[in-house]
């Protein structure tokens, strides 16, 4: 993927969280990592560029291809995508296998016969066999992390956004969580991965981009960036998440 | 655990007293040959409130979202007309609006039917609060699962109607049991425009039989009969919501 954003601004009120982004990337990349303090706007860039909110202004595009922040358009886009959110943010009304199996049948037109064996499939795969009758909530925030990342391949989305996904989880499920990631990595499967952390960033070696306070501070390959930080906000930051 | 226990020991020594006392002090004293009289027009009132009840509750049922998608309108002249009008009805007792209804706007337009007067006002009443509780379960749902929603590629139809409502309903069901039980108990006040309900009837029996323990008794355990089965309900559904949201 090619992703080119320029100037682009997001207000929420009179609060300026993005303020004339400016990011192109060198490469055909697979990954994309967002790294940086929290309150950044990591999250908010995150959700415009899957189409889930449009910017107060400025413009995005992927592969030469602007995209359009008409509610029509908006959806199409997120329907090419795949979301997971810090919180998990599965629907605690519905089964773990209903969770997965609803947006199949009515967003993508699946039939319920084919959307079942999908998630069972998917169940089976991040190790959340059998659980598909339970309630969200039964499940450890760990298994419930593997449903969301199920719900969000299901539809073998073109291109997927995972916020912070393993930073509500214990270290045991963050390893899990990430080597579920890695897997789709290596399956090449696109990704823009939101995170804090370091150690999987620089394994990844993908195009990195630090955010802090609404824009690009630096970007750059993983490895390169982490061993030598250009700008001295970065020097501090790097010092002060790796310190432990 | 023992603190239950002890709770229950104490409400069942306050029950069981009382019942000592009515039926011991007071049952011997009762002749329900007098009022038997009457029980055919006791029984008619029971009816007559249960479907005064379930009719006003089918009704504000229905208008309850009515209300709800116009105070959550994005058309301030809608919001604001729902606003004032929910804010009078809550703003007068049930008592002052049935009295003001039927006696003049009923009465000024010509309309002389008690029971279809008692009966809008009540329903009338009732869905303000039901919408108003609706549109509070809807705003208690988390911005998360809106996002989480249109994340999976719902429309917005579809955010509203698979994500939204359903968990919102579930929150909002017990007490909008609850205010079946005040409908079931505010039914009795149509007694004052003279709609023959089993409030009006008991009243009537009582005035003819000069029988108080007679017809009062078996008029609070009518309305029993129905609230508590309510009741019951509501608390049920409050334990399995406690686990299903
Ligand atoms: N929906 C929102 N409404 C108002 N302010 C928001 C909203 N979402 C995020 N913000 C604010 O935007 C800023 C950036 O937040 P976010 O994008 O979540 O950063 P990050 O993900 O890097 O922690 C924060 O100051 C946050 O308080
Ligand atoms: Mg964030």
């Amino acid at each position: 993927m090619r992703l080119n954003i320029e100037r682009l601004c997001h207000q929420y009120g009179k609060h300026l969280v993005l303020e004339n982004l400016e990011f192109q990337s060198p490469a055909d990349e697979r990954v994309l990592c967002l790294i940086g303090p929290s309150g950044g706007g990591k999250s908010t860039l995150l959700r415009l560029l899957g189409g889930l909110e449009s910017p107060s202004s400025g413009a995005v595009s992927w592969d030469g291809e602007e995209v359009n922040y008409d509610e029509r358009s908006m959806r199409a886009l997120r329907r090419e995508c795949g979301f997971v959110f810090q919180q998990f943010n599965l629907f605690p009304h519905l089964t773990v296998e209903k969770n997965i199996v609803v947006p199949l049948v009515k967003v993508h037109g699946w039939s319920l016969a084919e959307a079942r064996d999908r998630a069972v499939e998917l169940l089976d795969r991040f190790g959340v066999a059998g659980q598909g009758d339970k309630a969200p909530d039964a499940l450890s925030g760990g298994q419930q992390q593997c449903v969301a990342l199920a719900r969000a391949v299901a539809h073998r989305p073109k291109r997927l956004f995972l916020d912070e996904p393993t930073s509500a989880l214990d270290p045991e499920m963050t390893a899990e969580v990430l080597d579920a990631i890695r897997e789709f990595v290596d399956g090449g499967q696109q990704i823009v991965l939101a995170t804090h952390e370091m150690g999987f960033v620089r394994a990844l070696d993908a195009e990195t981009l630090l955010i802090a306070d609404g824009s690009v501070v630096e970007s750059g390959s993983a490895a390169a960036m982490l061993d030598a930080p250009k700008s001295e906000f970065a020097q501090r930051f790097f010092a002060k998440v790796m310190r432990y | 655990m023992k603190a239950q226990v002890t709770g229950w020991i104490v409400v069942l020594l306050l029950v069981s007293s009382g019942c000592w006392w009515l039926f011991n002090e007071l049952a011997p004293r009762a002749d329900f040959t007098a009022i038997s009289a009457y029980s055919d027009d006791l029984w008619g009132g029971w009816r007559l409130t249960l479907a005064l009840s379930s009719g006003a509750l089918v009704l504000s049922v229905l208008l309850a979202p009515v209300w709800c998608a116009m105070l959550m309108s994005r058309l301030a002249a809608l919001r604001t007309f729902a606003v004032v009008v929910t804010e009078l009805v809550r703003g007068t007792p049930l008592l002052v609006q049935l009295l003001l209804v039927y006696y003049v706007i009923a009465a000024a337009a010509g309309i002389d039917s008690r029971i279809g007067v008692g009966l809008c006002v009540l329903a009338g009443y009732t869905s303000v609060y039901l919408g108003e509780m609706l549109r509070g379960g809807i705003l208690s749902i988390d911005r998360a699962q809106r996002l989480a929603a249109r994340a999976v590629g719902f429309s917005s139809r579809q955010e509203f109607f698979i994500v939204v409502l359903p968990q919102a309903l579930r929150r909002v069901l017990p007490g909008m049991v609850g205010a079946a039980i005040n409908l079931v108990k505010d039914s009795s006040l149509l007694s004052v425009i003279g709609v023959l309900e089993f409030t009006k009837r008991s009243q009537v029996a009582n005035t003819l039989t000069f029988s108080d323990f007679e017809a009062y008794v078996p008029l609070a355990i009518g309305y029993l009969a129905v609230t508590v089965p309510l009741a019951i309900l509501a608390r049920a559904m409050e334990r399995r919501m406690r686990y299903a949201t």
